[in-house]
């Protein structure tokens, strides 16, 4: 992953391919690296970091688009 | 179809090698002619591309003469040319073999240019203003002409590698540079052509005598000729600049992640500029201007 202004690029190995990702796929690849989460731990942890107890139905929504994009994008894996 | 008694001539052009051949000689004459002065030997006796140039049936070598490409990378789908294109046949020939095959750097479609151990990548669509803007550098004094088509990316350090091929110049572009460079560095005028009329300009005998030396990048600019518009600029974020140059690559995406390191380093080594001008004179100024902000 190399950061450019206020966004990320990141080379995706397995795929060969660039993304270019926003600040919260940033945020939810790191938690994800290496370990297996459901999406309330995802959002949790969100809240957790960013000091963001008590906005649990924002997180959900914006955490939910992120990985319904991520998974499109092949970039994780959607466990069922 | 391929005859080893064909007239032909090899090429070295940067880090890369051509054989050429066709049953024509007036096209190897005229490749002859325009690669003057570029070395026919390889460093090892061995060139990395055939690129032919031969009659599209047996009989069409003696009626109606015309020519296809045979090479090791060959186009889809192509009219045959008229013999008088010929060379010209051969230079898409040797455009595609480095687009397409070429794997020892990423290949930009750029223009590039140097001053001193620094070098300007000139990115941008066919027909923005890169190749003049590149021809009017090649000439003026200082600076050492890299390439008008292909910049060549190092895989591990921020270096452009010279690809210094005779500049394809098209359209108002030719009169431009008649008035500022010697008449003996011009091939034929090729008319008819998809891209209406071209003519090369072979670059300065020292930018091809230092074709083995990189240069390292410094600025990356976007340049847009639009007649009589005011010089104008503005600085491109890293992100539109990667997005740019990945863009342009013919073979980044196929190097893996050594082709994405070597465009990131790229843009993390160079700012970048999109900049719009109306006249070559606004064009130089613009971009000296830049250049000297740049590497001040």
């Amino acid at each position: 992953m190399r950061p450019v202004d206020d966004l990320t690029l990141v080379y995706h190995r397995p795929s060969g391919m660039t993304h270019v990702v926003s600040p919260a796929v940033v945020a939810i690849l790191d938690l994800l690296h290496e370990q297996t989460l459901d999406i309330g731990e995802v959002c949790g942890a969100l809240a957790q970091h960013h000091d963001l107890d008590g906005e649990g139905d924002d997180i959900a929504r914006v955490v939910g688009a992120r990985l319904d994009e991520m998974a499109a994008m092949d970039i994780i894996d959607r466990i069922a | 179809m391929i005859a080893d008694h064909w007239p032909s001539r090899t090429l070295r052009i940067g880090p890369a090698s051509f054989h050429l051949r066709s049953p024509f000689r007036r096209v190897i004459d005229e490749v002859n002619a325009l690669y003057r002065d570029y070395p026919a030997a390889t460093n090892d006796g061995i060139y990395d591309y055939a690129v032919n140039a031969v009659p599209s049936s047996p009989l069409r070598r003696w009626i109606k003469p015309n020519l296809r490409l045979e090479c090791d990378f060959e186009p889809f789908d192509t009219l045959p040319l008229p013999v008088e294109l010929g060379m010209l046949g051969l230079e898409m020939g040797m455009n595609l073999q480095m687009a397409v095959g070429y794997r020892r750097h990423v290949v930009v479609h750029a223009a590039s240019s140097a001053e001193g151990g620094k070098a300007a990548l000139l990115i941008g669509d066919s027909g923005a203003g890169k190749s003049t803007l590149s021809a009017l550098l090649a000439y003026r004094e200082g600076w050492r002409h890299l390439g008008d088509e292909f910049a060549l990316l190092d895989l591990h350090a921020p270096l452009l590698h010279p690809f210094p091929r005779p500049i394809s110049l098209k359209n108002a572009s030719i009169s431009t540079m008649e008035a500022r460079a010697p008449t003996d560095r011009f091939g034929p005028v090729l008319e008819g052509t998809v891209k209406g009329t071209i003519r090369h300009l072979l670059p300065p005998a020292a930018a091809i005598d230092a074709m083995q030396t990189p240069a390292e990048i410094a600025l990356v600019v976007a340049p847009h000729f639009r007649e009589n518009a005011a010089p104008a600029w503005r600085p491109m974020t890293r992100t539109e600049t990667y997005v740019r140059l990945a863009a342009s690559s013919t073979n980044q995406a196929l190097m893996g992640e050594a082709g994405f390191e070597a465009v990131w380093r790229c843009l993390a080594h160079a700012p970048a500029f999109d900049i719009i001008y109306g006249s070559s004179d606004d064009a130089l100024e613009l971009f000296e201007t830049l250049w000297r902000k740049v590497t001040a």
